[in-house]
């Protein structure tokens, strides 16, 4: 059902479920409210093209996700936080120079169910997720947080699709890497040392 | 030949090769091949095999998550703080003259 625009209204009505929505796909609070406040005044300036179809959330929700693109669409020009090239001189942490594992993955046990729901959970993911290097890490979110497909987020990110896969690939070897370390491995970590 | 050789060759790959092919396989459609050399590697590849499902297992998480912005409820990160909330109300309320 279509509610009545009611702008005044809109931050605390909203304000909150924006704001989470964006930090789940930005990792970042001053982004996360910038976006926000950039939907706000987007939808404010567009209040006489409101489709009274949907409802005012699905109508803001829609605003924000174009703004969470042109956020990450800078991304590509800008620089990487680890430069590729010390990237490539370092070790290569997960395998050794045959190919083989350097340490096999440890059996993660969870219910997925459970796990979802604890708060602390998805604190470690984050964390994890903030030690990526910033192109691998926006990647990761676009396709992985923002659910787009590879095409999509080849677009928004301004890269070629090898390009995106390795991004990806890299950001998938860290991020198993730090929950193995930070999570699922906690207990037994303490017994393979 | 040509393809003999190259199949020769994906049976083979070492298990980096088979892992980025594996997290490939996420976000594009592998040649019948590349995934026939997965499917082969991980019969008998306990580390790659538990990589795949490590993956299948985050991507379930993150389904759930993000259908849910209430799983992040708990934490202080998931509100507007006070002065955001102030700061976005004055850019929205029409100039006081």
């Amino acid at each position: 059902m279509a509610t009545p625009l009611r702008p005044s209204e809109w931050v605390d009505e909203h304000g909150d479920l924006l704001y989470r929505y964006a930090m789940q796909r930005v990792r970042n609070s001053q982004v996360a409210e910038d976006l926000v406040q950039e939907t706000f005044v987007s939808a404010l300036a567009a209040v006489d093209r409101f489709a009274s179809a949907s409802s005012e959330r699905t109508w803001l929700v829609g605003i924000l996700r174009h703004k969470i693109m042109d956020h990450f669409r800078g991304s590509a020009r800008r620089p990487d936080t680890l430069g590729d090239e010390a990237n490539a001189a370092l070790e290569d942490p997960t395998f050794d120079k045959r190919g083989h594992w350097k340490r096999t993955p440890a059996r993660w046990s969870a219910n997925t169910d459970t796990l979802a729901e604890q708060g602390e959970f998805w604190a470690t993911f984050h964390d994890c997720l903030a030690k990526l290097p910033r192109r691998a890490a926006d990647a990761f979110c676009l396709r992985e947080l923002s659910r787009l497909d590879s095409k999509g987020v080849c677009e928004v990110l301004g890269i070629t699709a090898t390009n995106l896969w390795t991004q990806l690939h890299r950001a998938r070897l860290m991020l198993r890497q730090c929950l193995e370390e930070n999570w699922f491995g906690r207990g037994s970590a303490k017994a393979r040392k | 030949m040509k393809k003999l050789i190259r199949i020769i060759r994906l049976l083979n790959l070492p298990c980096d090769e088979v892992v980025r092919l594996v997290s490939q396989s996420f976000d594009d459609d592998l040649p019948w091949d590349e995934r026939a050399a997965i499917r082969s590697h991980l019969v008998y590849c306990t580390a790659c095999r538990r990589f795949r499902r490590q993956m299948v297992m985050l991507r379930d998480l993150l389904d759930r998550y993000i259908e849910q912005p209430h799983l992040a409820d708990r934490s202080p990160e998931a509100f507007l703080s006070d002065d955001a909330r102030e700061r976005i109300k004055r850019t929205l309320s029409p100039p006081s003259e």
